[in-house]
This record gives C-alpha cells, sequence and structure tokens, in this order.
C-alpha cells in the first residue's frame, strides 16, 4: 500500500477525483481516505477546488432543457402508472375453506420465522467476514512493506558489491546541517541509485530533488521519494557533478539552485 | 446539516424539487464541462440533459462518504460526453474526415471556451494542464502528449497547478474574511 505522501505527488487523488483511477486502486485509495484523516482532508480540498473552478467557468445552459427534463421524467412516471390493470371482470370469485387459510397462514408463519433466523445467520456471517477481510488486508499492507524494504536493501547490497560502482558522499550544508546522502553510480550499467536515510526531512509541500550537471544545465535525475530508504534515479551519461536541491512538492522543471544543498563533482 | 445534503437526499427520494434545486445549482457548471468537451450546443444540451436523467435514475448509487455530490455528477457528464464523442467520431469517420478535422480547428477558440476564475490567473502552462484534464475530459496520457511533455512533467504541472489553486482560494477567503470583520 502507498503512503500518503506518495499518493498525493503521484496524482492519484486527481486521476480519482475525474473517475480516472483504475478500479483495483480505487477500493485500497477509498479505504485509505476512510482511515487516514489527513488524506481525506487533502482529498476534499482538491474536490473543492474543482467544484469552484468548474463553478467560476459555469456556462447558463437555455431553459428549455430543464423543461424537457422534467417532462421526460413525468413521462417515465406515466409509463409506470399506465401500466394495463388485469380486468376486474375476469376474475373468478374463489371460495377459500377456512381451514386452508389456516394452513397457508401457519406455512406462513413458519417460513417468516426461518427467514428471520436465516438472516441473523447471514448478517453474523457477514460481520465475521467483513473482520477477517480487514484482517486480511492489514497483513497484505504489512507484507507489502516488508517487500518493499528488503527489495531496498537487496537494491543496495546488489548496487555496492558490483566492482564498477563508484561511491559518492554528499554532505548537506547549512541548510540541512547534518544532513548526508550517499550516491552510487555504475557507468557500465548506467545506473544512479542514492541512499536518502540520512536527509532530514522536509515539510509536506517540499521535495528533495537530484540533478546532474551537463555543461553547465542542471538536468533532471528525479524527485527523492523520502518514504524510501533508497531511490533510484535517472542516470545521465557526461555529468559532471551530483546536486540536490530542495523543490516543491512534485518537484520542478528547473532547478533552484539557491535551494541547493549538497553536491559533489564526479 | 448544509442545504446540499438536505436536497441530495431528498433527490435520493425521487423528490423532483430537490432535483429541481440540485439542477439549478449544478447545470451551469456541468453545461460548461461538456460545452468545452464536445464544441457542439445541441449536442451539450442533450448530453445535458441525459446527465441529469442518469443522476436521476441512479439517485441510489451516489455515497456522500465517498466525495461530492457535483464530483458524482461530472464524472456521469464526462462519460456521457466520452460516449457521445467516440459514436461521433465514428459516424464521422466513415462519411468524411475532413468535416471532423475543419470543425475541431475552426471552433477551437470561441469565447465559451475560455476560461475564468482562479483557473485563469494560474501560469499558462498549469491552466492547459487542468483545462484538459477537467475541461477537455483527457486521460493524463492523453493531456501529457496534447502539450507534449513528458508525463513526469506533466504531472508536475498537475500538482503544482493544484497547490497554486489552493493558494488562489486561501487567499481570496481570507480577503473575505477580513472584509467581513472590517463590516461587522
Amino acid at each position: 500500500m502507498k503512503d500518503r505522501k506518495t499518493i498525493i505527488e503521484s496524482g492519484m487523488l486527481e486521476m480519482y477525483l475525474l473517475g480516472l483511477l483504475p478500479d483495483e486502486q480505487v477500493t485500497s485509495l477509498e479505504k485509505m481516505l476512510a482511515e487516514d484523516e489527513v488524506l481525506a482532508q487533502k482529498y476534499a480540498e482538491i474536490e473543492q477546488d474543482f467544484e469552484n473552478v468548474s463553478l467560476e467557468n459555469a456556462i447558463q445552459p437555455p431553459d428549455f432543457i430543464k423543461e424537457d427534463l422534467f417532462a421526460g421524467i413525468r413521462e417515465d412516471y406515466s409509463e409506470v402508472r399506465t401500466l394495463p390493470r388485469e380486468d376486474a371482470s375476469n376474475e373468478k370469485p374463489v371460495k377459500k375453506s377456512q381451514t386452508f387459510m389456516w394452513i397457508a397462514a401457519s406455512l406462513a408463519a413458519l417460513f417468516l420465522v426461518s427467514s428471520l433466523w436465516m438472516f441473523l445467520q447471514w448478517d453474523t456471517t457477514k460481520t465475521d467476514l467483513q473482520v477477517t477481510q480487514q484482517e486480511l488486508n492489514t497483513i497484505k499492507s504489512q507484507i507489502e512493506n516488508l517487500q518493499g524494504a528488503l527489495k531496498d536493501s537487496q537494491l543496495l547490497a546488489d548496487v555496492v558489491k558490483d566492482p564498477n560502482t563508484l561511491q559518492y558522499a554528499l554532505k548537506g550544508n547549512d541548510k540541512i546541517p547534518g544532513g548526508f546522502a550517499t550516491a552510487y553510480i555504475n557507468h557500465e550499467e548506467k545506473s544512479a541509485i542514492v541512499n536518502v536515510q540520512k536527509l532530514p526531512a522536509l515539510p509536506e509541500d517540499k521535495t528533495y530533488q537530484m540533478w546532474g550537471d551537463v555543461d553547465g544545465e542542471m538536468i533532471n535525475m528525479g524527485v527523492i521519494d523520502k518514504s524510501k530508504d533508497v531511490v533510484i534515479l535517472q542516470y545521465i551519461d557526461e555529468a559532471t557533478s551530483l546536486n540536490i536541491t530542495i523543490e516543491p512538492a512534485g518537484g520542478s522543471d528547473h532547478a533552484t539552485v539557491s535551494q541547493l544543498v549538497t553536491n559533489v563533482y564526479l | 446539516m448544509s442545504n446540499d445534503t438536505i436536497y441530495i437526499e431528498r433527490f435520493q427520494n425521487r423528490d423532483e424539487n430537490a432535483l429541481s434545486k440540485l439542477y439549478d445549482k449544478y447545470s451551469g457548471a456541468i453545461y460548461g464541462v461538456i460545452l468545452r468537451m464536445c464544441r457542439n450546443e445541441e449536442a451539450a444540451q442533450e448530453i445535458l440533459q441525459e446527465t441529469f436523467m442518469k443522476a436521476w435514475d441512479k439517485s441510489h448509487l451516489y455515497d456522500a462518504s465517498k466525495g461530492k455530490f457535483y464530483t458524482w455528477l461530472y464524472r456521469i457528464a464526462r462519460n456521457t460526453t466520452l460516449n457521445f464523442l467516440r459514436k461521433d467520431e465514428k459516424l464521422i469517420q466513415t462519411e468524411d474526415l475532413s468535416v471532423y478535422k475543419d470543425e475541431g480547428e475552426e471552433e477551437g477558440e470561441t469565447s465559451y471556451v475560455e476560461l475564468k476564475g482562479a483557473l485563469a490567473k494560474l501560469d499558462a502552462h498549469h491552466q492547459k494542464a487542468l483545462k484538459l484534464l477537467y475541461f477537455n475530459g483527457l486521460t493524463h496520457r492523453e493531456a501529457h502528449e496534447e502539450m507534449g511533455v513528458p508525463l513526469g512533467t506533466f504531472k508536475s504541472y498537475v500538482r503544482q497547478a493544484i497547490l497554486k489553486l489552493r493558494d488562489v482560494y486561501t487567499k481570496e477567503l481570507l480577503i473575505l474574511i477580513c472584509i467581513l470583520e472590517l463590516l461587522i
């Protein structure tokens, strides 16, 4: 299960709002929205702003549309109302014996009691099933988290033990005193990963982003997802230095150089 | 309980008066979306009516705990319009391709397409990103191709645009509170 920040930054909330999120993700997102108040608040804000934008860009439709709409609805009703009724004159009077009435009443009562019993059984089973389902979901999410952590560790181990991997230490400047990141660059495999465990947490509206300097131009290597310890970045050929800046949440197209927190020459 | 909540509950209980109130409140916003999507007034009017008919028929499916009524209505309108456009495209493609192409380009900049309010205050690329998603009914993949930027960049445009929108509305709200306090 994704964490709150990833959900917000990945655009899942907007996709959900527009009805574009795949069904398999809808269920888990709705579950998170029901459980995570901060996430639900964020979604409510996006929804409210979306509604405001739509209302500000409203175009008044012609009046006859409303009239046609109500006419259409009433027509549907009248179709229901004018369903042919059975002709009473065709009905043949049926004599029902007193005994038969008693038997029917007893059967009906029996049926009612057994239905009630079955309903109660069904309701209990349903509750049990819901509890089991919830437990299963919790276990699933724990397994996913563990798998994620294992994958990160395996990735780091694989990269570190490769003799072609070069290791670079990125020591934070006074914007992040004590902050530290380690980059692993493999020019043979053309891969770049960074261990960001020691980078301090940022406010929700900020993110770290990594850049490669190519002929004086900062090329985006990717936004650093702080929910992970190890982040895979885009390998940039011919980069002469690695740089990390603080950018608005979601990342920037161009590096905010004034927000540079660390860099290292390759 | 807000007026909207009461009307929505009554709407779900098949109250025509509640439908009328909700229509008055949201038909303009929904019509604005449909018209910008299909760029054809006659079709947009039909789709608007169909949208509210569907909402009326499926009112029991609306779940307030999962989101706002407008969002639910918007999704119905968006799907109905896209279905119409798909059918329309098929018809035109089998008849005469040039008709469709000319129509799209000529009507591209008519006055109703212009954006207003907070959205119009955003940078051009943020405005366009939200317009493509909200008012043109495109998916993220279609929209990033339309804008000619990588998907990641497009997503960051959307994210930034949404943050800026929030900023604009928060500021407007603060100004409103200040004015109200001055009046009191």
